[in-house]
């Protein structure tokens, strides 16, 4: 099946509007995350962060 | 095929009235599948229409029975016998379940993958942050696969170069269909040789009754150091639930078309994956266990064959050679989705097509990127005198402390009602999920430290 036949146009009926790559290349609208939000975020992301340096640390320690 | 085509119209009385978007190649391969699945739910073809939605979460669960997951269960059995470890392996992938159920139907609500919905949703930062971890987890996981794929190789008297060049070729070879149905059917016929840590388990004979005291009762208790327990604990959570899989699972579902009214089917596929990868990450830990008053503990994975050789003095040569082929296809699927989780990230966050139904150039980074970390992991295990049994075991505890940060994303879009509306999470599946994220950041977190300080010697 070629594209710009008949039949091709046909298929998109079989994909939800929202489902067609034209739609999900477009951005969801942005969330607005509070402030207290965006600091607990970012309080996980550097606990997590040194959680896995550590985690590094202890593999290359104990190479040597 | 052209990806991009003119706008079709329908044409009313008085001209076109409806203009429809474009269509590329990859919507109308997306919708070939769907039409498949239409027909099927429309002739109430139960079974058949099952058959069609199965296979992101199904690959998922059985994608996680990696090499180094194996190993690792198979390790466990041989130092500590069938015991605590078996219902805690059950408990775990219970844990995968919640949270692979909400990855799919975020997915099959939204139509976008992971690091496309955390890009977009909460802004660039989080977005690359979030691929930078996964990014970072995929090259040492997909080492570790390698690793497994030598391991099982090496029985047969195979080399590193041959595990290196199989393991590329393989994801060369799948993605060369162009389309994501043949890449998930000719994935899933592999992960379906994961039932041969099964046959391996009951090739060694296990003791029934020893088997069921350990589910019933959770005993013997592992015995040995905290940090040896501890890390025990944050690899096996690490087997079973990883940051790939997140990825993973959800643009799987978007890029196999689901939509809301395939989440049940989705679920379906989830419980049946989460099962089967339960019951043969037991069989792997039950054919462990034979190696246990023999010597097991102190199996060493690289040097000679490691487990199979180990298995076959113990148990006879069936029991190793079963054991080294399974190491062989766990090694293999684990690269094929893993390497599609670091393409469909990469891809979603530089705003490329990522889908295995894309055929234009937009695709080609998605591609690369599949073939790419692929190769850089190949190529780790052909450099001499790199550690790489100490990065197969590391690999699944960097997964786990790495976990939490993308598994609270997770909660936050699948509560997210102007992208999921209806299908927000309930509150009993909110309180499941915080309490899986608090389990795995407490025992990846506590390994961290402990391990950390007794490397800096403050404690002993």
């Amino acid at each position: 099946m070629s594209p710009g036949t008949h039949e091709f146009e046909q298929l998109v009926e079989f994909l939800e509007p929202d489902q067609l790559v034209s739609d999900t290349s477009r951005p969801v609208a942005r969330l607005k995350l509070t402030p207290r939000a965006q600091a607990g975020l970012w309080a996980l992301r550097i606990v997590f962060g040194a959680l896995s340096v550590m985690v590094i640390w202890t593999f290359i320690a104990g190479l040597s | 095929m052209s990806s991009q085509l003119r706008e079709p119209a329908l044409e009313g009385a008085d001209g076109p009235i409806i203009t429809l978007p474009p269509l590329t190649a990859e919507d109308s391969l997306r919708s070939l599948d769907r039409h498949r699945v239409h027909d099927a739910r429309d002739s109430g073809r139960r079974f058949y229409l099952l058959w069609l939605l199965i296979g992101p979460g199904i690959l998922a669960m059985l994608g996680e029975n990696d090499g180094p997951s194996m190993i690792s269960y198979a390790a466990t059995g041989a130092t500590f016998g069938e015991g605590f470890f078996l219902p805690f392996i059950l408990l775990t992938f219970a844990m995968a379940f919640v949270c692979q159920e909400m990855c799919m139907r975020v997915g099959a609500v939204t139509h976008r993958g992971y690091g496309q919905l955390v890009l977009e949703r909460f802004g660039r930062v989080w977005g690359w942050f979030a691929a930078g971890d996964l990014l970072v987890t995929n090259l040492v996981t997909l080492v570790a696969e390698f690793v497994a794929i030598r391991i099982g190789l090496a029985y047969f008297g195979l080399g590193s170069g041959i595990a290196a060049g199989l393991g590329v070729l393989l994801v060369v070879l799948t993605i060369s269909g162009g389309r994501y149905r043949s890449w998930e059917r000719v994935v899933l016929g592999m992960a379906a040789f994961n039932a041969l840590f099964l046959v391996a388990a009951i090739l060694v004979h296990p003791h029934a009754g020893r088997i069921a005291h350990g589910f019933l009762t959770a005993s013997p208790f592992p015995t040995g150091g905290l940090n040896t327990i501890l890390l025990l604990v944050a690899s096996t959570i690490g087997a079973t639930v990883t940051p790939w899989m997140i990825f993973f699972q959800q643009s799987a579902s978007a890029d196999k078309g689901m939509t809301p009214t395939d989440v049940r089917a989705g679920r379906t596929d989830t419980l049946v994956g989460a099962v089967f990868a339960a019951v043969f990450g037991c069989g792997a830990l039950i054919a462990g266990a034979a190696l246990l008053g023999h010597g097991g503990a102190g199996v060493n994975g690289l040097s000679g064959a490691g487990f199979p050789a180990a298995l076959r003095r113990v148990s006879g040569g069936g029991a190793g050679t079963v054991f080294a082929l399974g190491l062989i296809e766990a090694g293999a699927v684990a690269i094929l989705t893993i390497s599609a989780s670091t393409g469909y990230a990469i891809a979603e966050c530089v705003g490329a097509a990522h889908s295995f139904n894309g055929r234009s150039r937009k695709s080609l980074l998605f591609y690369f990127a599949n073939v790419g970390a692929a190769a850089v992991a190949g190529a780790v295990i052909l450099i001499p005198g790199v550690p790489l049994l100490k990065i197969a075991l590391n690999a699944n505890v960097l997964a786990t402390v790495l976990l939490p940060v993308a598994l609270i994303f997770l909660l936050i879009l699948a509560n997210d009602r102007e992208l999921m509306g209806s299908m927000v999470n309930s509150v009993r599946s909110n309180v499941i999920g915080i309490a899986i994220v608090a389990f795995i950041a407490l025992a990846g977190g506590a390994y961290a430290v402990d391990s950390f300080l007794q490397t800096i010697h403050v404690i002993s």
